[in-house]
């Protein structure tokens, strides 16, 4: 309900004709927000949950404002409300909220909920007029890792390095903690491989968990400290290329299932992006080293690694179209089909491949209509870890997403 | 081995080619009236010329303090050729990106892009007004209160 009111007032405040070019600018204080609605159908399998049967349940709600409190400070916080593939409307919670404190170009410092640099797109990512696919590329930007890598309490430090001939540099350095809850696709992943683990012992982890009396909705992934740093270097004006890396130490809180353990991971994202005129190219790679134990369990360290090369291109200034094609291997590189086959599940919940052709047109200066379809072959990003369904090798997902953004 | 003659017919006409070639090499890197763009500024800003590399920096939000330590303060026009034209000449973006640039940093909250006015006239009024503060217009009646900066490659 809080967010239908949320959704209606952003609506009214768009229609009322108020907004400036980067949205309503009232005095120094700078308010923007966007509304999505999205629609999802694959074929064979289900992308997020209940896609096969088609859904609805995809839109996006945000509002954020930035106010300066002086020359060299301001305060901007976000509030975003969003549902994928879930019948519950999500509550608006805060985004990102911080205080940023800068006198010189080339350091500042910002405290409070940050968002995380991965990658080019991540800090912008629930902002789907910003480009021209519907979905950001999931062999890299996977919703199962979104809890993750999204954001954390936390501060940075970050600044603007000018390199005269070699272009500029702008880097960042954070720490954080972040508290993840049940409803997380990284806690379900990571139980999926427990559970797995388990069968090897000739166990089962729901029987065990019913015995311990405990249900998945009591565990909590704490987070504790998240450290690392980013780059992104522009050399010349129409090309970017960017480096983040960071690793976490986590605490995975199970209530009378004390063993279990998820190690220490760590993140590394490479990125190009060359963006002249009309024509975008990007390319990005992640790397995930991560491993879960359980009780009765040797730790069991996993790799899940992505990547995705794209194109787009601005026909004029209502019609873009992008193509992409990137893979994903949850458990890392295509010869670990062999731990899906070995436990007689089919090889191809080892990797997703994804080719994505994508078309946005521009209604006016704040709507947007977007259609696309994703050929996909394997299954790793559908939870490979539900063993008790077995997905279908060459499968689609087609989406259509109408949005709003002042 | 040829001598060095001031006083010669071929020195003056050498000379005057050389002169005209500077004088055309220097009109082509100073803008601060060219292509139809005046970049204008608060008498408060030090500096009375900018390189293009610092045009690029201020108006991408990547360069905060003028030499004299005010806050730099940009201003741009909404909409219409003028904003259009900057862009190209100035960001090297068409203005379609250069507003994308700024919606991403929105987005993240990470920057506070220029205000944006409606006119040339509110424009000029904000830079005449504000400490810091840069602009651009393609014609200026009344330069009170208003410096106008030349702009080098």
């Amino acid at each position: 309900m809080v967010s239908r009111y949320f959704s209606i007032s952003l609506y009214l405040l768009i229609l009322s004709g108020t907004t400036n070019l980067y949205g309503v600018e009232i005095d120094e204080i700078q308010i923007s927000g966007f509304l999505s609605q999205g629609y999802l159908e694959s074929t064979e399998n289900d992308y997020f949950e209940g896609t096969k049967k088609g859904s609805w349940n995809f839109s996006e709600v945000g509002l954020n404002f930035i106010v300066p409190l002086d020359d060299n400070l301001y305060f901007g916080m976000q509030f975003f409300s969003h549902r994928l593939a879930t019948e519950v409307e999500s509550t608006p919670t805060i985004d990102w909220a911080f205080f940023d404190y800068s006198r010189e170009s080339w350091l500042g410092f910002r405290v409070g909920k940050l968002k995380l640099p991965f990658g080019l797109y991540n800090k912008q990512r629930e902002v789907d007029s910003l480009r021209t696919s519907v979905l950001l590329p999931q062999t890299v930007y996977t919703e199962g890792l979104r809890d993750f890598m999204v954001a954390i309490q936390g501060f940075e430090l970050y600044g603007n390095l000018d390199l005269e001939k070699a272009g500029y540099v702008d880097y960042e350095v954070f720490i954080g903690s972040r508290v993840v809850d049940s409803s997380s696709g990284y806690l379900e992943n990571s139980m999926g491989l427990m559970r797995l683990e388990f069968l090897d012992q000739g166990l089962n982890l729901d029987v065990f968990l019913d015995l311990a009396g405990v249900t998945l909705s009591d565990a909590v992934i704490n987070i504790r400290h998240l450290e690392g740093f980013g780059f992104q270097w522009s050399p010349m004006p129409d090309l970017r290329l960017g480096y983040t890396r960071f690793q976490a130490t986590i605490g995975f809180d199970l209530k009378g299932f004390t063993g279990s353990k998820i190690k220490m991971p760590e993140m590394s994202v490479g990125s190009v992006e060359y963006d002249k005129n009309k024509l975008t190219l990007v390319y990005e790679y992640f790397i995930l080293r991560s491993g879960v134990a359980a009780e009765f369990t040797s730790l069991t360290s996993f790799e899940t690694e992505g990547w995705y090369a794209g194109a787009s291109w601005q026909f004029n200034n209502s019609l873009s179209a992008s193509f992409s094609y990137g893979e994903n291997f949850p458990l890392g590189g295509e010869n670990r089909a062999e731990y899906f086959t070995s436990k007689g599940l089919p090889d191809y919940l080892a990797w997703q491949k994804e080719a994505t052709y994508s078309v946005a047109y521009q209604l006016t200066e704040v709507s947007m209509i977007k259609v696309e379809v994703k050929n996909i072959n394997g299954a790793g990003l559908s939870n490979p870890f539900v063993i008790d369904f077995v997905p279908v090798q060459n499968w689609r997902l087609y989406s259509i997403k109408a949005s709003i953004a002042f | 081995m040829m001598k060095f003659d001031i006083t010669s017919q071929r020195f003056w006409r050498y000379g005057k080619v050389l002169l005209l070639t500077c004088m055309l090499v220097l009109a082509g890197n100073c803008q601060a009236e060219g292509k139809g763009i005046m970049i204008i500024a608060n008498p408060s800003v030090s500096e009375v010329v900018v390189s293009a590399r610092d045009m690029r920096l201020i108006y991408f939000g990547k360069m905060k303090k003028w030499q004299n330590g005010t806050r730099v303060k940009p201003a741009q026009i909404k909409s219409g050729a003028l904003p259009e034209i900057f862009s190209l000449e100035y960001m090297k973006k068409p203005y379609r990106k250069y507003k994308l640039y700024w919606r991403r940093v929105i987005a993240a909250g990470t920057g506070i892009p220029p205000r944006s006015f409606a006119s040339q006239k509110l424009m000029l009024e904000y830079v005449r007004n504000t400490k810091g503060a840069i602009g651009y217009v393609d014609n200026l009646t009344d330069k009170n209160g208003i410096v106008v900066l030349q702009v080098i490659d």
